[in-house]
């Protein structure tokens, strides 16, 4: 079942926040911890994502997220903990898992040297994809023109949707990917995020990290938090902002001639009531309710802004 | 698991690849083979061969000398007649004045001598070779003509040069490494010792230096990263490099060896040699690039491990103390192998040299595979 647009996702239930719930999953994650010497990179993460499903994990610097990813690409060893890709244990299953997945890293590993097609062409043959697919791949993300530069000659945005190009090639079960719009300008991060929906709605499970919250707003289905390796909070973006948001006006007024603004918390009774007089007794000028964005909801989740 | 041949295919033609777009390591290798097209050249220019006079004691012709047949006298002699510059004699021939024995001025040669054993019950071959010295090619007649011959009758040779004092069994691997590391080149350098040290170079270059900087810069750049997340084993990679290099080393030492002594194309011992020696090189290239986190770091390290070989070679050529440590490094076995396989087709059956190389090769390869499995990737 392909997940529908943002308003159907906050009807999804949310009472078991951190599993997808409906969908089969493809990817399970129970008591997860990764450790380096005495400092937990990630502790007791447990979480699961639905096929095709677009999964928001974020965080701030240092969360735990890259590590988190590693350990689903197998590239590193849990201390503790399951995780199920697919059905196939990890990292005892690598060999299976390895066809099954794309990873777009947050630094891009291209070979510099090699153009962009030959770049595509290698993995092609490495995933046995036929060569056709490598010019679909590349004009899905705008590359065609740029094909048979070398990739030094690329830009950031253009290396980065190189990238994409590359891990969509054989059509994987899931894709991680790690800031895919960082450093690519307006419109070719819409063709990215449309690219994402395309491969969600075609089944394709999306594992997501950005600091893009606009981002996470507009796309993903469902959104981890994680905070010192601690997952605080999963949810869809409608519902975070629902429970959390914080209902505000910003009232301008006229008072002995001068104009003045006030912001009211709606869910204070004091400021409730200051709001009123205001409409009341002064010339009100204008009336403004404040949008609660989902990065607040974050800022507010981590801790950064409300402690 | 069996390697599948398309992929390991698909991966060795991206390291060709990478070559041809690395305008650097192709200058490097085109340097090597033009240095080898020099020597070439130069060789045309060298003073005419020494005469050399083999000289032995009249009883080898019918008798045995420390288990020494008379046969090896008539291969000499067999052997002298396809050139005109060596004479084969016996002493009694040989003018004797003052107790010196008088050959021609700027003649060399090689006396075959019986010695009583210590227990004085049978006698011993000593090989004494005499030169005049201070010409680029007075051991050219020795390690040229007679030493293979003798190595081929004898398997090994006991030599001494010069006459000194007290003679020690030496082979002419040894003989040519001490004059090497005493700085006596000069004496030394015929084709074969040139051709043996610029295919060690070559090898050196393809094997080690290009794998290492190939291997690092792959990691550095977590190209290794995206090749090892896809459904190609680490297996597969590490054999599509080590086959690349092998190839490539192949090619280069092919080309050399066709300038320099074309007539030693065939002979199979050489290659056996050259496929050790590369493989042992690809393999500590493999060692170096996945204990480094860096291509500089790793190409640091690769000066060491050279910079490492010559101390040790020195140490154990000028200290008895460290005398077995050279025996821990394929390389040595390698090089007398290589000059010896240049000059004739040494039988696989009689290279006993080869037997601790491949064990030390061995060794190496499997400390490449486990480390490159285990954190060269990652």
């Amino acid at each position: 079942m392909s997940p529908g647009p943002l308003w159907i996702s906050s009807l999804m239930p949310t009472e078991l926040p951190a599993t997808a719930g409906l969908r089969g999953q493809s990817i399970v994650i129970d008591g997860l911890t990764v450790r380096y010497g005495s400092f937990t990179a990630v502790d007791r993460l447990s979480l699961s994502v639905g096929e095709g499903e677009l999964f928001g994990f974020l965080g701030p610097n240092g969360a735990g997220k890259s590590t988190t990813i590693r350990v689903l690409i197998g590239a590193s060893r849990p201390t503790s903990g399951r995780v199920e890709i697919a059905g196939h244990s990890l990292p005892r299953d690598f060999a299976k898992v390895k066809p099954l997945f794309g990873y777009v890293p947050d630094s891009e590993n291209h070979m510099e040297e090699f153009s962009g097609r030959e770049n595509l062409v290698l993995f092609a043959k490495l995933y046995d994809v036929p060569l056709a697919e490598v010019d679909r791949a590349l004009g899905r993300l705008e590359l065609s023109e740029a094909a048979d530069l070398p990739v030094r000659a690329y830009s950031k945005g253009m290396r980065k949707k190189l990238l994409i190009a590359r891990e969509i090639l054989h059509q994987p079960r899931i894709l991680y990917l790690d800031e895919p719009t960082a450093n690519l300008d307006r419109h070719s991060t819409e063709v990215v995020r449309k690219l994402l929906r395309e491969l969600t709605a075609r089944g394709t499970t999306v594992f997501l990290t950005t600091h893009d919250m606009e981002e996470v707003e507009q796309i993903c289905d469902r959104v981890a938090i994680l905070c010192k390796g601690k997952l605080i909070a999963c949810d869809t973006p409608v519902n975070f902002m629902t429970r959390h948001a914080e209902r505000k006006v910003l009232a301008q007024y006229e008072q002995s001639g001068q104009v003045l603004r006030e912001e009211l918390d709606l869910d204070d009774d004091r400021q409730r009531e200051r709001l009123a007089n205001i409409i009341r007794h002064e010339a009100c000028v204008r009336l403004h309710s404040q949008e609660f964005q989902f990065e607040d909801v974050f800022l507010k989740l981590t801790g950064q802004i409300y402690t | 698991m069996m390697p599948r041949l398309d992929k390991v295919r698909t991966l060795v033609g991206r390291e060709a690849l990478r070559l041809l777009k690395n305008p650097s390591a192709l200058m490097v290798l085109g340097l090597l083979v033009a240095f080898s097209l020099l020597l070439a050249l130069s060789r045309n220019e060298k003073s005419p061969a020494l005469s050399c006079w083999i000289v032995h004691p009249d009883s080898l012709l019918t008798s045995e000398a420390g288990g020494v047949s008379s046969d090896f006298i008539e291969k000499l002699t067999e052997a002298a007649k396809q050139t005109k510059t060596i004479r084969v004699l016996p002493l009694s021939r040989i003018a004797v004045f003052r107790e010196q024995r008088m050959y021609p001025p700027l003649t060399c040669a090689i006396e075959l001598l019986e010695l009583p054993a210590d227990d004085g019950s049978t006698t011993q071959l000593s090989v004494t070779y005499r030169h005049p010295g201070g010409k680029s090619d007075v051991l050219e007649p020795f390690l040229r003509w007679f030493w293979p011959i003798a190595v081929d009758h004898f398997g090994q040779v006991q030599v001494v040069e010069q006459a000194p004092a007290a003679s020690r069994p030496t082979s002419a691997t040894a003989l040519v490494m001490e004059r090497l590391q005493s700085g006596s080149l000069k004496d030394l350098m015929s084709e074969e010792l040139a051709a043996a040290i610029l295919l060690l170079v070559v090898q050196f270059v393809t094997c080690c230096q290009l794998i290492v900087s190939f291997t690092s810069q792959d990691r550095e750049r977590g190209t290794l990263t995206a090749l090892a997340l896809s459904p190609i084993t680490m297996s597969e990679l590490l054999q599509a490099k080590i086959l690349f290099h092998l190839l490539l080393s192949a090619l280069g030492c092919g080309a050399v060896i066709a300038v320099l002594k074309p007539s030693a194309l065939t002979h199979a011992s050489l290659w056996a040699t050259l496929l050790l020696t590369s493989l042992g090189l690809c393999s500590v290239g493999m060692v170096i690039a996945s204990l480094t986190k860096t291509q500089s770091g790793a190409s640091l390290l690769a000066l060491c491990y050279m910079l490492v070989g010559a101390v040790v070679f020195y140490l154990a050529t000028k200290f008895s103390a460290f005398a077995q440590l050279k025996s821990f490094a394929f390389e040595n076995y390698g090089f007398g192998m290589l000059f010896l396989s240049l000059q004739r087709p040494i039988p696989l059956a009689r290279a006993t040299d080869l037997a601790p190389m491949l064990a030390l090769v061995v060794g190496w390869l499997t400390t490449a595979t486990l480390l490159f499995r285990t954190r060269g990737w990652r």
